[in-house]
């Protein structure tokens, strides 16, 4: 049996480029993002200025360094995705876990408010939070993660529901532990786990949120890029400069399919440990 | 060899099944495991051969090669399995697939997942029907459902086969799947735990329906079990299955008397007897031998009572010889086993009126329970609420350092009397007084506090401990939440079950079964308890754990003067283990009194339809069983009058009007809720 699966082996290629371009690539000499050239604009993939400067992916309308721009971007863009998960996640269990434990009244308020946020359409919501409160990496990372608790929510309400009439909490309660007890030492490690899974596949889908929040203007803004950002104004150049638009949506879908793939990879090894 | 005695009490020398030096192996990533090694048997025409091992033994396995369903990983690495003669082991998968069902069929454990639920009865035995007979109409072939049903003993066979398997009691949904291994008569049925999952009145229907099958039809049938009394009453031979090899091939009806294998030796004299109490179970020490790292010589080595350390059986494999009549066997010392059983027969006899050694003055009650009851609010149909009566009147006593057992079958309503007592589940009614105060007045920090006298140990030894936390962990847990932890303790907590500490380092999924009941049983220990409530503790437990277990929890009763409410739907373990019995029915106490009393002379026809159900290899087949029909009623319509009336083959036009109470009447010594109790001398055959 090999060591790895293929849904773990391209997890871990995809995720490797994206350390090397977020990561390694703002610690080369001569990282400049901001940097301006306008002599050396819109230059192609491997293209050279005229003083003789190599840019592996080119320059953009004002000859900023593309790879250093995308490293830039994509640094933007994973810290907003940590912390909207985060969020979200804090949220989604503190809220599953009561609801699964305490069942009752609390149960129905916090299903039925999973149910009114999930009715809502999530980019209209937030396009017009945006405009009223402003956009700012700030917002933007608390909006997304205040509106996607529901699928950590649901899981750890479902897995809750179960765990509860577990016999290993049975017997802490006929010893007298309380809810709190019971919550913080049984049921949150063994919800935890999964929740990392839900977490991987969210990380992915609030990636692309930003992306289309950035794209209409109303995310990231400049001159801090974010790749849908530079999507949307590599898209006048199209025909004359075509990776300006290109090189983010590639990198935007390593990143994501990284993370797809990461969350199956999570699912089955954790498949694995139930059988065993 | 003499097949005088079979069952069917038909003779016949035709071999139906052959299967020589039979080995498979495991082959996994991790390198080769050898499962199954050097197994040979043969089944006859008419006969019914009984496999008999615990976990791990090679039993199921073996006849799934024989079935030709071994999984991918396995492999059979050497032997022949002949069915009727001829060679099946090189068969392509479609030529074995023609055999099933055809020539063999098999009838698994779970009726449940056997069936599909989105098919009806009838469909799925035509099916059965149409595989082997392409040509039969569709007349034919409901023709021959109907037929099948009626073999079976389901009532109303018409109107059954339109209903789907949810429809359907796990006794009715077993018959079904042995009407569809029936449909094509074959050869040969596997019966791999056919009756496991079923109530003990429901098996001995099922038992009583697959001998009339295969009556009818002459099949050889290979049944497979743990359970040695089931094998003991309804197989002509038996054969014996330890850590993947045949420890010993014998005539079923002599295998109480006279084992010749160490190893059934202690399974024997490890199993409780319902008939009569004995001192102390015999317990076969450690546990079965992790495959992979086999011992040297004797598999049995680590654990035998007479060859132990002995030079051939460190060194030498013993070979299955033959030992006298129809008997084979493995053992170097097999000469010894008699002699070593007549001993352990002498140490176990029970001394004269242990029994009484509670019958002084009576003391003030540790526990009392007093009229409990529960009612659960079930939804009926879209507006209409209806309630189930789980627990209806239910009282006892108990003083200090006895045990209460309580017996009954699914859904007599043991396990919610547990969880009320505990406070799991809220009761409806009654109250529950612990050391005189009333336990069920407390609220909030006051009920944490009194639960440390109330402890219980569950059934599931996988789910009762969170597989991620250590074992010290879990067996300080309570002591955390009461704020008294020291380490010193848990080691002494883990001392008390023969636990080391070191086994605390680790965690639950690295223990086996018996050792994860043993850190349950300390964990409850923890807060010093008065009572125990032993919910079905030691029932998923393999035989000689199960022993190593009720001894630990009958010495530790001894030295910490503890007493338990054992909740158990084995009669036999309760018998061993209880001064007084509860029988439970339907929600309520239906028989009550000391264990020798209940069990000797049962007042409840109930309680001897329990007693008799349950297989027993010295049958006296002159004398009638006692059976309950059919199956339990909907506990949301129960019957009116006595509950039991349904079932009971005593029944009269009386019983209809009043719900007996559970008073000792005429003639009887103890308390039952029967209007014509049965009393000790007048039992009816
Ligand atoms: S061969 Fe030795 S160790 Fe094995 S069962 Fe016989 S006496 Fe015991
Ligand atoms: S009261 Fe009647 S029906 Fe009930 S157990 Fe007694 S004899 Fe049977």
């Amino acid at each position: 049996m090999p060591k790895f699966n293929l849904s773990q082996a391209t997890a871990v290629t995809l995720l490797a480029i994206m350390v090397v371009l977020i990561i390694i690539v703002p610690l080369l000499p001569g990282y400049d993002p901001y940097k301006q050239d306008l002599g050396g604009a819109l230059l192609p993939m491997g293209g050279e200025n005229f003083r003789g400067d190599f840019y592996l992916l080119g320059t953009d309308t004002l000859g900023r360094d593309m790879l250093d721009r995308l490293a830039l971007a994509g640094q933007v863009s994973a810290l907003i995705g940590l912390s909207a998960v985060m969020v979200s996640l804090f949220i989604g269990v503190t809220l599953g876990l009561i609801a699964g434990y305490f069942r009752g009244p609390v149960e129905n308020v916090i299903m039925g408010l999973a149910d009114l946020q999930l009715s809502i359409p999530r980019v209209l919501l937030l396009i017009a939070v945006t405009a009223i409160i402003g956009p700012s990496v700030t917002n933007l990372a608390l909006l997304l993660g205040l509106t996607s608790w529901v699928a950590y929510g649901r899981v750890a309400r479902g897995m809750t529901l179960s765990l509860r009439e577990r016999e290993f909490i049975l017997s802490a309660r006929t010893q007298g532990s309380t809810a709190t007890w019971n919550i913080r030492k049984h049921l949150l490690p063994n919800v935890l786990p999964q929740m990392l899974i839900v977490g991987s596949y969210e990380f992915g889908m609030i990636i692309v949120m930003e992306a289309s929040l950035s794209y209409l203007g109303l995310g990231v803004q400049p001159p801090l890029p974010s790749w849908g950002m530079m999507v949307s104004e590599g898209q006048n150049y199209l025909a004359l400069a075509p990776h300006l638009a290109i090189l983010p949506s590639i990198a935007l879908f390593i990143l994501v399919a990284g993370f797809q793939f990461l969350s199956q990879a999570f699912t089955r090894e954790n498949e694995l440990e139930l059988v065993a | 060899m003499t097949l005088e005695d079979t069952p069917t009490g038909q003779n016949s020398d035709v071999m139906v099944l052959q299967v020589e030096n039979l080995s498979i192996d495991a082959v996994t990533p991790k390198g080769v495991t050898h499962l199954v090694q050097n197994i040979s048997f043969e089944v006859r025409e008419n006969e019914v051969l009984g496999i008999v091992g615990e976990s791990g033994s090679g039993k199921s396995l073996t006849m799934l090669a024989v079935l030709g369903l071994l999984g991918p990983n396995l492999k059979i690495v050497s032997g022949s399995i002949r069915l009727r003669g001829r060679e099946v082991t090189d068969l392509s998968f479609e030529e074995m697939q023609k055999l099933r069902g055809k020539a063999m069929s098999i009838v698994f454990q779970d009726p449940l997942t056997t069936l599909n639920p989105v098919l009806r009865i009838g469909k799925q035995i035509g099916e059965a029907v149409q595989l082997h007979n392409p040509d039969y109409s569709k007349d034919q072939v409901k023709a021959r459902v109907i037929e099948l049903l009626t073999l079976v003993g389901m009532p109303n066979p018409e109107k059954r086969y339109s209903q789907f398997p949810n429809e359907f009691s796990g006794g009715m949904r077993q018959r079904v799947v042995i009407a569809i291994a029936m449909a094509n008569e074959p050869d040969l049925l596997i019966a791999d735990e056919p009756t496991t999952a079923l109530d003990v009145t429901i098996q001995a229907q099922v038992m009583n329906v697959l001998a009339e099958v295969r009556e009818r039809t002459g099949a050889a049938m290979v049944l497979i079990t743990h359970d040695l009394g089931l094998v003991a009453e309804n197989a002509d031979r038996i054969a014996v299955m330890y850590a993947g090899r045949m420890m010993e091939e014998a005539p079923a009806k002599e295998i109480f008397e006279r084992p010749t294998h160490p190893y059934t030796a202690g399974l024997i004299a490890s199993l409780p007897q319902l008939d009569h109490r004995v001192e102390e179970l015999y317990s076969i020490p450690g546990f079965v031998p992790d495959l992979s790292n086999r011992p040297s010589g004797c598999v049995f080595h680590p654990r035998c009572a007479i060859g132990g350390k002995r030079p051939p059986c460190l060194e030498k494999r013993p070979e299955l010889a033959p030992a006298g009549e129809g008997r084979r066997v493995a053992c170097h010392f097999h000469e010894e086993t008699a002699a070593w059983r007549d001993e352990q027969m002498r140490k176990m006899a029970a001394p004269e009126n242990t029994a009484v050694a509670h019958d002084g003055p009576r003391k003030n009650a540790l526990l009392i329970a007093e009229n409990l009851e529960k009612t659960f609010d079930v939804r009926g149909g879209l507006w209409s609420k209806q309630k189930l009566h789980a627990l209806k009147d239910v009282s006892f006593e108990l003083q200090a350092g006895t045990t209460l057992g309580v017996v009954g079958e699914s859904g007599c309503g043991k396990s919610t009397l547990a969880k009320v007592m505990l406070r799991l589940l809220e009761a409806s009614g009654g109250e529950v007084y612990l050391n005189g105060k009333k336990f069920f007045s407390h609220r909030g920090p006051s009920l944490r506090r009194a639960r440390k006298n109330l402890q219980v140990v569950f059934q599931d030894p996988y789910s009762s401990l969170d597989p991620r936390m250590k074992i010290h962990e879990i067996i300080a847990e309570p002591l955390r939440i009461n704020g008294g932890y020291s380490a010193d303790r848990v080691n002494e907590l883990l001392a008390h079950v023969g636990l080391t500490p070191e086994a605390g380092l680790r965690r639950p999924p690295e223990f086996s079964g018996g050792q994860r009941q043993r850190i349950a049983i300390a964990r409850a220990l923890a807060l010093n308890p008065d009572v125990l409530i032993l919910d079905e503790a030691v029932s998923a437990l393999d035989v000689s754990i199960q022993a190593q277990v009720i001894n630990l929890l009958k010495d530790l009763q001894a030295e910490l003067n503890l007493t338990y409410v054992f909740i158990s739907h084995d009669l036999s373990v309760v018998r061993h283990i209880s001064d007084e019995v509860a029988v439970m029915y339907l929600g309520r106490v239906i028989e009550a009194g000391k264990v020798d009393q209940v069990f000797d002379a049962p007042a409840h026809p109930y309680t001897k339809a329990l007693l008799d159900a349950i297989p027993k290899p010295d049958r006296d087949e002159a004398v009638e069983r006692f059976t309950a029909e059919g199956d339990l009623p909907d506990p949301m319509r129960p019957p009116t009058g006595c509950k039991f009336r349904t079932r009971c083959p005593l029944a009269r036009e009386a019983c209809k009007g009043e719900d007996p109470e559970l008073i000792a009447r005429d003639g009887t010594d103890h308390p039952s809720a029967c209007l014509f109790p049965l009393t000790r001398d007048a039992v009816p055959a």
